[in-house]
């Protein structure tokens, strides 16, 4: 049975993007990566779904988060207990004491609730219960009756204090357990299994000869251990005991580590959790018996770091993508070691400014404080990088072949297009793939050359279309021209040859004889009908010459028997499509006529060949040359005519002659 | 003499028609384009057979390939093509058949001219436009028609367009001695052999053109 409750996200991602629209309020880094992991998607950048899945994995923060009914009995158990407990312990032991007590088995009974209930085959949520549990009823409930018992005469006061004092028999091998089993709830081997029956047999022996001989009597309000059994050679015991306790703790140590080298992706980041929590436990907790008599607020830094193990268990099982494990170690670290840094040059200051000026002065402190905050940017950056080095080394190395590419991108030796293949290679590997956050901080670096890439992708397509109408529309254009043409000779020229023929025929009716001067007006009709014929031809020609219809060869001499120079053709007999015989053509045409206009040639050479797919014209004179392709329009407009179809044109005029020469790709 | 017209434009085609009936001769079938063309002439021969170069169904050289296979099955009948533009690829070597013309449309509107040279190709003569022969001539402006005068550039254009030395004679309005003259030289100029043929003397003169043409 489970309860369902919503979480609400702690990460500006909301299923709303998902969706495939941005929220207009949200301009986190999170969403805005989101749409342009999206975007990218959508445009096919990002081929391979793995690192956007995996990514994904941040969205996991809007899942759902069951609540067990069964574990939630077992937290309501250990919050009244905890509140008796309390009730029952104020002002009998140290307050510190009780709230410790209360906060620690409150916190491990609450990370108990979440692990059990989302992860009910995993025993580490209900090993954390049975440690909440225990520790609240026969622990602190049982030494708040007993404190309260002793002080008010209550019966069985001295139970309670037994019983809070062998507690810890009922924890020690759920505790070796838990270390055991983190993070998937199996033992590493059955070897392993040993850890277990060493912490057993501590149990038995250590815990029975400490509950059961003197050594518990400082425990007891009387200062005297009720329950010493006389008999049982307690010192042995405990000295047996604390051999093996030490053999189990130093297994279950070693476990962790065995697992941590063996131990890849999910898993790795989750034992990180963990281990930088018993990291920070072992550092802190040394200091607690120095400080905890000068400084009792400090005590609650021992509470905190002992809660720091269950938490991270937490968070770890449920939430290792939420945050960034390993930036969480290299910051810890840096910040640990600028706070050392800041101490020494506070020391130093303090111990070489009160050298000069006096111990006592105000003016060491201030000048020991300036000199600290002025220390502090520039270590912590520089402390960073070197940890980041040192300890993250793939975060420093991922996001440095990001920056790398960026430089690259930057100085043009890299293409927008590559940075696919790079997200993918860089957040693909096995150290980074199961790093949520760390993924996320690749893809926000790369998203520039993302967006880059997509805009260029974008621009080509667009381009490629406009491109391909063009070319379509040179073709309609020549289709038109071709049409125009036909219609120029077949519609009115011939029309107008009819009319012709119908005057004559008037003219044959009317008889020359009889009607002279009728006969002289029509002669002069005909005669204007054949001027415009002749105006019609030339106009068609100028449109479209006919001769093409028998191809570029015989076009190319016809062209030459108009030029008013002598002009030596070469052309191929060889067909091609319509539309590259008519580019071809003019180019010929227009390379020509500037010969004649502005060269003054005494001949031009007039080639036309197919070589390798490729209709090649070429127009050479023996003129002054300087011809470009701005002076005119006349060959610019060929340029984009051939650039339509794919071809170019190219201009080679010295001061000896001038060559032009135009590349029309052709199919045949 | 009989006639076949062979034009797709309806108006045109009646125009044809009544242009040779006015004066005189038969004109035996009209035809829209040139399927059956052929058939019909073969097994009914005319004259002369007038015909347009671009005809159904694609508009390109129907005419130019039923004037071909007229002159190879029948070298007797006179061909005539018309054509809107000059365009020679398809119907210039069809000039030394003999019996064959080549004319633009529009020269049907000289009636006179356009009726003698159509009985001169029914005759068996040939006749080139002169916009064609013009062009030819034009282009060998370096060869060796420089060392013609401008008289005798005049006799071989003619020649080209296919009329005989009195035809010639007439239109340059000199006599017939003279023309024969003006002939000799050209032919001896150009190193082109002297033949009493008319065809054969017009098909070596445009040869010698169009190859001075081509050639530079």
């Amino acid at each position: 049975m489970s309860l369902l409750w919503d979480v609400p996200a702690g990460v500006p991602v909301s299923s709303t993007v998902r969706n495939g629209y941005r929220p207009a309020h949200r301009h986190g880094r999170g969403s805005s990566l989101r749409a342009t992991t999206d975007a990218a998607k959508r445009n096919g950048t990002i081929a391979d779904d793995r690192w956007v899945r995996d990514n994904q994995g941040v969205n996991e923060v809007t899942q759902r988060v069951r609540l067990s009914r069964c574990a939630l009995a077992c937290l309501a158990l250990i919050v009244v207990g905890q509140a008796l407990a309390v009730a029952l312990s104020w002002r009998l032991e140290p307050w510190t004491d009780t709230v410790l007590y209360a906060a620690y088995s409150l916190v491990l009974g609450g990370a108990g609730v979440l692990v059990a209930s989302n992860h009910p085959r995993n025993p580490i949520g209900w090993l954390m219960l049975w440690l909440a549990v225990s520790n609240t009823l026969f622990g602190d409930l049982a030494q708040g009756y007993g404190l309260q018992a002793i002080e008010r005469g209550w019966p069985a006061g001295t139970l309670g204090e037994w019983m809070n004092t062998s507690v810890v028999a009922l924890q020690i091998v759920p505790l070796l357990a838990m270390w055991l089993l983190f993070p998937t709830g199996r033992l590493l081997g059955r070897r392993w299994g040993g850890v277990l029956v060493a912490g057993g047999l501590a149990t038995v022996l250590a815990v029975g000869g400490y509950v059961f001989g003197d050594r518990a009597a400082g425990d007891f309000v009387g200062g005297v251990n009720p329950y010493v059994v006389e008999s049982l050679p307690d010192d042995a015991m405990w000295l047996i005991g604390n051999v093996f306790l030490v053999v189990a703790l130093v297994g279950s140590v070693t476990a962790l580590f065995v697992r941590l080298r063996r131990a890849a992706g999910v898993e790795r980041q989750q034992l990180k959790w963990f281990a930088l929590s018993v990291a920070i436990a072992v550092l802190v907790l040394p200091f607690g018996p120095f400080l905890w008599d000068r400084y009792p607020v400090l005590r609650a830094m021992t509470a905190v770091v002992l809660l720091l193990p269950p938490i991270a268990m937490c968070v770890a099982i449920l939430r290792y993508r939420l945050y960034d494990i390993d930036r969480i170690i290299s910051r810890t670290i840096s910040y640990g070691v600028v706070s050392a840094v800041l101490a020494v040059v506070y020391v130093a200051t303090v111990v070489v400014l009160g050298a000069l000026v006096g111990r006592s002065s105000a003016w060491a402190t201030a000048g020991a404080t300036l000199a600290a905050a002025l220390a502090f940017r520039p270590s912590r950056a520089r402390v960073q990088t070197w940890v980041d080095r040192r300890f993250d080394r793939v975060r420093y190395d991922a996001l440095a072949r990001i920056d790398a590419f960026i430089d690259d991108l930057r100085a043009g030796r890299a293409e927008p297009e590559q940075v696919d293949a790079l997200v993918r290679d860089v957040t693909g590997d096995a150290a980074v793939a199961p790093r949520g956050a760390l993924v996320g901080e690749v893809t926000a670096k790369a998203a520039l050359a993302v967006e880059i890439a997509g805009l260029r992708r974008e621009l080509r397509q667009r381009l490629a279309e406009v491109e391909a109408s063009r070319a379509r529309l040179v073709v309609v254009a020549d289709e038109e021209r071709r049409r125009l043409e036909r219609d120029l000779h077949d519609g009115a020229q011939q029309r107008l040859v009819s009319i012709g023929l119908a005057l004559r025929h008037a003219q044959h009716q009317l008889g020359a004889e009889i009607a002279p001067d009728a006969s002289r007006t029509l002669d002069g009709a005909v005669a204007e009908i054949a001027v415009a014929i002749d105006e019609l031809r030339e106009l068609a020609h100028g449109v479209r010459p006919a001769s093409l219809d028998a191809g570029l060869g015989p076009a190319l001499h016809e062209l030459a028997r108009r030029a008013p120079l002598p002009v030596v053709v070469d052309a191929t007999g060889q067909r091609f499509t319509f539309d590259a015989e008519a580019a071809a053509y003019f180019v010929a045409c227009e390379a020509l006529t500037n010969a004649v206009k502005h060269s003054q040639a005494s001949e031009v050479w007039l080639g036309a060949c197919a070589r390798e797919g490729t209709l090649i014209v070429r127009v050479a004179d023996d003129g002054i040359g300087g011809a470009t392709q701005s002076r005119g329009s006349g060959l610019r407009g060929l340029a984009d005519r051939l650039g339509a179809l794919g071809g170019s044109l190219t201009i080679d005029s010295g001061h000896r002659g001038t060559t032009i020469t135009a590349s029309i790709p052709c199919a045949s | 003499m009989r006639v076949v017209v062979a034009e797709d434009q309806t108006l045109l085609r009646e125009g044809l028609a009544r242009l040779f009936e006015d004066a005189g001769h038969e004109v035996a079938a009209t035809f829209a384009d040139a399927s059956g063309l052929v058939e019909a002439v073969t097994a009914d021969p005319p004259d002369l057979v007038v015909v347009d170069i671009r005809m159904p169904p694609t508009f390109t050289t129907e005419g130019a390939q039923a004037a071909r296979e007229l002159k190879e099955r029948l070298p007797s009948v006179g061909v005539l093509v018309l054509s809107q533009h000059i365009e020679t690829t398809h119907t210039a070597d069809l000039v030394g058949y003999g019996g064959f013309g080549y004319l633009l449309k529009d020269r049907v509107l000289e009636v006179g001219e356009f009726l003698a040279t159509a009985e001169r190709v029914a005759r068996g003569g040939s006749a080139l436009d002169p916009k064609v022969v013009a062009r030819l001539v034009r282009a060998d402006r370096d060869g060796p028609l420089e060392r013609l005068s401008d008289r005798e550039r005049d006799v071989l254009a003619l020649m080209a367009e296919g009329l005989t030395n009195s035809a010639i004679a007439n239109r340059l309005v000199v006599s017939d001695r003279t023309v024969e003259a003006h002939v000799r030289h050209v032919l001896a100029k150009l190193d082109i052999p002297d033949s009493d043929d008319t065809n054969r003397r017009v098909l070596a003169v445009l040869t010698h053109l169009r190859a001075a043409a081509q050639g530079g």
